[in-house]
């Protein structure tokens, strides 16, 4: 079996025979390791919650703390996010120019700042309600999981801008090409993520 | 092959100097060490020039250099081999009649 005939999966292709190793498939491989070592780390986190719900300690529980409308506006917005994203994705794919790249960025960006308003809203309210981290052991696990979805997704908006500033400085350029590729799976994964937050943490500590 | 890069150094102090702040409460430390840890991150995602190739010249003198001083080395036995003259080749003699 020669080189070429091996598929363009980078997993199958990190062997002995090197001169079929791209760097595309290189960074891809490794950041897919990377995002599977994250899921790891929601996975924990997600475990802990659900051991946690009822542990409320005599304190607010998901009915008192949790707001389903400002919720569903954040679902909404991420899920547009990933949609825009994906705009910007086919953008660079069908070489539509640098422009038409930047704009569907730019507009990811503004669905990002505003699930991240309203979901840093909701903790000033839960703050406000009593329901601060170190209320119960429900609470800290809430605030172990849900805010550090946040940070992704927040890391995730200041990888964007950088991406942008090395776009208008640079050009569409390869690495570029590779980095908006790397952060279109991030800003996926982060979207699922968020679908199984939204399902067992919310509609489940309500239901 | 890549170049050198100082990140993984920078990184490592600025991620322990972040670590050691969020243990004992010094926000400012905190503050300064992520800032740092980001913008290090963001300064090497504008590097451009980041591989260097070595030209087979370079690798075949090298190479000639290493075999050179493999025909140069005496061997050494186990009896002497903490002694100065070890320069790493061993003398097989007395092994291979052991084993016989």
């Amino acid at each position: 079996m020669s080189g070429e005939t091996l598929g363009t999966n980078p997993g199958f292709r990190l062997r002995a025979n090197y001169h079929h190793i791209n760097r595309e498939d290189e960074v891809n491989f490794g950041f897919w390791v990377f995002l599977m070592s994250d899921a790891i780390i929601f996975g924990l986190v997600f475990a802990t919650y659900e051991t946690m719900t009822r542990a409320t300690a005599g304190g607010p529980g998901p009915n008192q703390l949790y707001d389903l409308g400002s919720v569903a506006i954040q679902t909404a917005a991420l899920l547009m996010s990933s949609f825009t994203y994906g705009l910007a994705s086919l953008a660079l794919k069908y070489h539509s120019g640098r422009r038409a790249v930047i704009g569907w960025l730019v507009v990811t960006l503004m669905f990002g700042f505003v699930f991240l308003g309203f979901e840093v809203h909701d903790f000033l309210t839960m703050f406000a309600k009593g329901g601060g981290p170190d209320t119960s052991g429900f609470t800290s696990a809430f605030f172990s999981l849900v805010p550090l979805h946040g940070l992704h997704v927040s890391s995730g908006c200041i990888w964007m801008v950088v991406l942008i500033v090395q776009m208008l400085r640079y050009g569409i350029d390869q690495d570029v090409r590779l980095g908006v590729q790397r952060l279109a799976l991030f800003w996926h994964f982060l979207d699922i993520v968020w679908i199984v937050i939204f399902s067992l943490v919310y509609l489940g500590g309500l239901a | 092959m890549p170049k050198n890069s100082s990140l993984g150094f920078i990184i490592c102090v600025t991620g322990a100097a972040a670590a050691f702040g969020l243990v004992w409460h010094i926000w400012w430390m905190v503050g300064i060490a992520m800032l740092a840890t980001a913008g290090a991150m963001i300064w090497h995602g504008f590097v451009r020039d980041y591989e260097r190739i070595i030209p087979a010249e370079e690798v075949r003198q090298d190479y000639m250099r290493w075999l050179k001083l493999v025909h140069a080395a005496h061997p050494v036995s186990r009896d002497h081999e903490t002694e100065h003259d070890n320069a790493g080749l061993a003398d097989l003699h007395d092994i291979l009649e052991a084993a016989e």
